[in-house]
């Protein structure tokens, strides 16, 4: 049986410290990433609740004055297509929606 | 929050409420058996970092693929899978430059020198050896060995004599030795 010494073990001691100096540091750069990261999701997350509540109705009422102001002067054909767009894209969020919906959060 | 909590509820407590903590304590748990193994596998102790740093982030991202089992396992094959890219991209930079000037060396030669797999395996060994303490013991090693306190700061936090310190660090050392030593062995 090779017999460890108190100098390698001292050794040892040593190399293991840098170690853990080592990994102190990556465990500070991997969380300053990781909050860097959580701070950028919430803010996305604000950011989008922001833009349903104010953008969203904004883009509606923007959509239908331009209806109520041109659509008299359109064809029947344009009409029925500038109905089908808004429909069409409220059908299609919804499919998508129900597509990624998961119960778990 | 407490440090016992399972792998388990941590992720899910990052994945639902956003908690940093959560993950600082997977990272706190897990960082240096993860570095250890880079360590083996890029054979130097900044590709080493790099690569544990990259393999904790991108398990960060990926965090809600996650099967279950073994965080720190998952996060170790994550970095083994980074090490092993770096390492072929690395080669293949390094035949092209061998190449120009008519050389075979390999570069895992080149990195042998200035790394020494027994040494590592002595050290992940004592690693072992000093979780497998008392709680006591340990805080006493971490003093002294990696914030280097002095044995009479110690005997003081302890509340005993400073004699009784060196008596009870002698024993651990040799427990410590004969745990590397038996390690070695197998």
């Amino acid at each position: 049986m090779e017999r460890i010494t108190d100098y390698e073990l001292d050794a040892l001691f040593q190399q293991s410290a840098q170690h853990h100096k080592a990994v102190e540091q990556i465990n500070r750069q991997v969380m300053r990433t990781v909050r860097r990261d959580m701070r950028l999701k919430t803010l996305r997350k604000w950011a989008k609740l922001l833009g349903l509540c104010f953008g969203l109705p904004v883009a509606v009422v923007v959509y239908i004055y331009a209806l109520f102001m041109f659509m008299p002067e359109m064809p029947e054909q344009l009409q029925n297509v500038c109905i089908a767009i808004p429909v069409a894209t409220i059908l299609g969020l919804a499919a998508q929606r129900l597509h990624y919906f998961s119960p778990e959060v | 929050m407490n440090d016992n909590v399972s792998d388990i509820e941590l992720i899910r407590q990052v994945l639902r409420e956003n908690n940093p903590r959560a993950f600082e304590i997977l990272v706190q748990r897990y960082s240096l058996q993860v570095y250890s193994v880079a360590m083996r596998l890029m054979h130097d102790e900044e590709d080493a970092a790099e690569v544990t740093q990259m393999a904790f982030i991108q398990a960060y991202k990926q965090l809600d693929s996650w099967q279950g089992g073994n965080f720190g396992s998952w996060v170790t094959v994550i970095a083994n899978h980074i090490g092993l890219r770096l390492l072929e991209k690395e080669k293949r930079r390094g035949e092209v430059r061998f190449d120009d000037v008519r050389c075979t060396t390999d570069l895992a030669d080149v990195a042998d020198e200035t790394y020494n797999e027994q040494k590592e395996q002595q050290l992940q060994a004592l690693e072992q050896a000093i979780a497998q303490l008392p709680e006591q013991e340990q805080q006493i090693i971490r003093w002294h060995y990696y914030e280097g306190v002095p044995l009479q700061a110690i005997a003081e936090r302890l509340g005993q004599t400073e004699n009784n310190i060196k008596v009870r660090l002698f024993r651990i050392r040799e427990r410590l030795k004969k745990k590397i030593e038996h390690g070695k062995d197998n």
